[in-house]
């Protein structure tokens, strides 16, 4: 007779004997119709049953709870009201013993059940491992909730931001009043955290640059206006042309191989400073003209190149008011954060080389990335010592649409992203890079090669 | 979504309270768990539960049909075989449309245009679901030790469970079926959780995950590997240490804080790493390093192919190809295909000369302190020379690691004394001895509910400290 579903058990399997049988065909009713039968209908009474155990463990739950409300009531209000509680001290120190005194070796902690296994340590039942976790997070938010509490404010705008900033507000009003986050402070400094990475420096003369941050961009020193800027004189070894790279998520996966063509020219000292998830939206979450003007500051830049925008389509708040991606009033703000971010580059004498956000296999961020390409360009043309440079064409295929895989040099297709169609694989950046060290050949009226 | 978020940490919770509170109701935990399972998977894209659910129903229909033919006394041998092998067929089907279409066509592509003539396969890239090879692999475990008759099938609810169990779901450890389906049928004690094991392996993980590895990566390794060209030979050095460190720290920590979930909620998976950088050989190596992975291979791989059962060239090539599959598992890349061959050759070259010594009718050479630390840096040398190749962009990038490590000399600004101590204390804490751990667990196990909340949000406070802003990304999830 053929099991159910519901009868099968486990057991040890016994070696069985073949009697030498060849016939290929499985025996007869067996197939995927057979199988989803005995599914379906092994489902079907598991789902019965699941009715009738979820109505029982729902009333167990209620009248246990009942049951505990009891005990707890008459456990405290009992002594009080017979007049046997014993004084406030005694009672403090009763609590105190009762949850902070470790455990005594060996003893179960008044439970009938012995609780510590063959290693000896002590087991907990699941609701004193519920309370341990709940009591972990509340010590550890004490602690962190203004750092919290700063992360929730910088994150995307919506229902999720509000709802953490409702509890986090009043938890870091206290954690500050109580001088708990002042732990955290204090370590951040120590460990001279200030939210910016390591900025990596390549080339001829990369070496006598002096690591260490200047300082917070918000106590930027002024700079010198530049009205015209003057001509690149053709860079040798001695005097390197001073590049630096800056970018988000997809500056990183392009900057690495793009400083090292630069580098592998030997005219040229190429600083990378890219951060993943930023952009120019959210200075709340990472300041990025206050880092480029550290850098120029720092590297004495003489050319940056610009790639980023990919986390840019969101919602931000610009003077108090919250502007929904998509608006024209948003389109107004993020273009004027982006002439911005071009008059602090050329400000110090440095051109600009903005390379424009590539197509996207996701047809809604390819079309978000077309429209910043067109106020990036707009932008660009608009401010003098800006080139703006499409790397639309060096990864779109023939009709101008994303192509994740394109022929190399020796006419062998490789990819060129990254399998999440947004980022760029080291083969793409390896393209990128050869194309816009050619587009700064051209706007500069440079020949950088080996 | 990634264990080290504030997302998971509210989801256990719920799945924790869940999990206990119905663990009397043994169906209703069951389609609870497949429920908070599911959910956990879908949170990166709602498609791949999709694949989940039939890759779930291949094994369970397949180890049915194989039961089927073997209570059929007469149709026995040739049926269970051919079920068996259209299963695991239609399962690595899958595996290898999601993961390696995109290498094979490009690379038959370019065959062909070497060769001068046309496409032969369209070029896509299809999305690579997360944990897919994970949870492929203990499907296909499943099927055969039914095969093989060691568990019988379980019913469809209890399959869905094992494979989608979302503490291993997305990074193993592979558990074989003979290991959890037992635990899933079997009374759990609510009032003996190991709590403390369970908080240091979560501890320790999300320091070893969030710190350890965050930081080699962007002190070192990611800028090196991404400019090698630009970089002199002591950096490299410590660039490929700090992988070496840096993959350690990210996937045990991983594999740590999954294990420890896992022993939350009453079930003990098995471990998947045993200090690999204090191995002696490669062969031991691949007994301590991703333990449930070299199992696998050996048990439903090398095994299958004849093992070391025929001759030497046999039992060579046998290791060879189970290397090299063993690297092409972690990705659809040529790099990871020299990996695993770096692998199967040291295998193989060491297994020759303690068989030549051992014809030889020599003894083997006695354990002397130095002989061991020999062993254990040599090993330790010849797997980072694999991690080169593992962490590489390509061949070629590989080439120029190895080159101008040998070459180019000079100072090296990125070896800080930060970045010294934190390779050499991550590669020192693989000999700690196992007795101290265990006394700070009895220690910390007899402290009371409040105290241990206490201290864990202490140790929650210096991992969030020391480690960077956002989500480091994790090496394994999308293996």
């Amino acid at each position: 007779m053929t099991k159910s579903l519901a009868e099968m058990e486990y057991r040890a399997a016994e070696p069985d004997v073949a009697d030498g049988a060849s016939e290929v065909a499985l025996p007869r009713g067996v197939g995927l119709r057979w199988v989803a039968r005995e599914a379906v209908a092994g489902l079907g009474g598991e789902l019965r049953l699941v009715r009738r155990d979820l109505g029982l463990a729902l009333g167990r739950l209620v009248a246990s709870a009942r049951g505990r409300v009891r005990v707890m009531v008459a456990g405290e209000l009992g002594p009080w009201w017979q007049g046997a509680s014993p004084s406030p001290s005694r009672r403090l120190a009763q609590v105190l013993r009762r949850h902070l005194a470790p455990l005594p070796t060996g003893v179960a902690d008044g439970s009938p059940v012995p609780e510590h296994g063959a290693t000896g340590r002590h087991r907990l039942r699941w609701r004193q491992g519920l309370a341990v976790g709940v009591c972990a997070f509340a010590v550890w938010l004490l602690f962190d909730a203004p750092t919290l509490m700063h992360s929730a404010e910088a994150s995307p705008l919506g229902a999720r931001r509000s709802a953490a900033l409702v509890i986090l507000r009043p938890l870091s009003r206290v954690s500050e009043d109580i001088g708990l986050s002042h732990l955290v402070g204090t370590a951040d400094r120590v460990l001279g955290r200030d939210g910016r990475g390591v900025v990596q420096v390549v080339g001829p003369a990369a070496r006598a640059a002096a690591p260490g941050r200047q300082g917070s961009g918000l106590h930027r020193s002024s700079l010198p206006a530049s009205d015209t800027l003057a001509p690149l004189a053709a860079p040798t070894a001695a005097a390197p042309l001073r590049v630096l790279s800056v970018g988000d998520s997809l500056g990183v996966d392009f900057g690495g191989p793009f400083v090292d063509a630069l580098a592998a020219t030997g005219v040229v000292n190429a600083a990378l400073d890219a951060h993943i998830d930023t952009g120019l939206s959210r200075p709340d979450y990472f300041d990025w003209p206050g880092e480029l003007h550290d850098d120029l500051v720092r590297y004495q830049s003489q050319a940056v190149v610009v790639f980023l925008g990919a986390n840019d389509p969101q919602n931000f708040v610009d003077g108090g008011q919250a502007l929904a991606y998509g608006t024209p009033a948003w389109s107004a703000a993020y273009a004027r954060r982006v002439g911005q971010f071009m008059e602090e580059a050329t400000s110090t004498g440095a051109r600009v080389l903005w390379v424009g956000m590539p197509p996207m296999a996701d047809p809604a961020l390819d079309a978000k990335m077309e429209a910043l390409d067109n106020i990036y360009q707009s932008e660009a043309g608009a401010h003098p010592g800006v080139t703006y440079f499409s790397s639309w064409s060096v990864f779109s295929d023939q009709h101008g649409d994303f192509a994740q895989f394109l022929p190399d040099a020796s006419g062998n297709e490789v990819a060129v992203r990254e399998p999440d169609g947004t980022h760029v694989s080291p083969d793409g950046a390896a393209r990128l890079s050869q194309s816009v060290i050619d587009a700064m050949d051209r706007a500069w009226g440079l020949y950088l090669r080996p | 979504m990634l264990f080290p978020t504030i997302d998971f940490a509210i989801f256990f919770a719920v799945a924790f309270t869940a999990n206990w509170a119905l663990h009397p109701y043994r169906r209703l935990w069951k389609l609870a768990m497949i429920a908070a399972s599911y959910v956990f998977y879908s949170w990166w894209d709602w498609r791949f539960v999709v694949l989940l659910g039939a890759v779930t129903l291949v094994a369970h229909g397949g180890a049915l049909i194989i039961d089927r033919a073997h209570q059929d006394r007469a149709h026995q041998d040739r049926a269970r075989r051919w079920a068996l092998a259209g299963s695991v067929a239609t399962l690595l089907g899958l595996l290898a449309w999601f993961k390696y279409y995109g290498f094979l066509a490009v690379n038959l592509d370019n065959l062909s245009h070497s060769l001068g003539s046309g496409r032969l396969l369209p070029l896509l890239e299809v999305t690579l679901p997360v944990g897919i090879s994970f949870f492929t692999f203990m499907a296909v475990s499943y099927l055969v030790d039914v095969y093989r008759r060691r568990i019988d099938p379980a019913p469809l609810v209890d399959v869905a469970v094992y494979l989608s169990f979302f503490p291993h779901l997305v990074a193993g450890p592979i558990v074989r079926g003979e290991e959890l389906l037992p635990q899933i049928q079997r009374h759990r004690d609510p009032r003996r959780i190991d709590f403390s094991r369970a908080a240091w392996l979560i501890a320790a993980g999300l320091f070893k995950k969030v710190v350890v590895s965050s930081y080699v990566a962007s002190a070192i390794v990611d800028p090196v590997f991404s400019a090698p060209r630009q970089h002199t030979a002591l950096e490299i050095l410590f660039a490929v240490y700090g992988y070496a460190v840096q993959i350690y720290a990210d996937f045990s920590g991983y594999t740590d804080i999954a294990i420890g979930c896992a022993l939350l909620l009453g079930f003990r998976f098995p471990d998947n790493f045993d200090a690999p950088y204090t191995a002696r050989s490669l062969q031991d190596f691949w007994r301590r390093w991703h333990i449930t992975l070299s199992r696998w291979l050996r048990d439903y791989l090398y095994i299958p192919l004849g093992g070391n059962t025929g001759s030497r060239w046999a039992t060579a090539r046998n290791v060879v190809i189970t290397m090299v599959l063993g690297g092409l598992w972690h990705g659809a890349a040529w790099t990871f295909v020299a990996w695993g061959a770096i692998h199967g050759a040291g295998q193989v070259v060491g297994h020759e000369r303690r068989r030549r010594r051992s014809e030889a009718g020599r003894a083997p050479l006695p354990d002397g302190r130095w002989r061991i630390i020999g062993q254990r840096v040599g090993t330790f040398h010849l797997v980072c020379l694999g991690w080169v190749f593992f962490r590489a962009d390509s061949l070629r990038s590989a080439g120029v690691l190895l080159e101008r490590l040998v070459m180019s000399w000079g100072r090296a600004p990125l070896v800080t004394p930060l970045v010294v101590m934190t390779i050499a204390g991550a590669v020192a804490a693989q000999y700690l001895p196992p007795k101290a751990i265990e006394r700070a667990q009895f220690t910390f196990s007899r402290q009371r509910v409040l105290v241990q909340g206490a201290i864990l949000g202490l140790t929650l406070l210096v991992v969030t400290t020391l480690g960077p802003q956002g989500v480091a990304p994790f090496i394994y999830y999308r293996f």
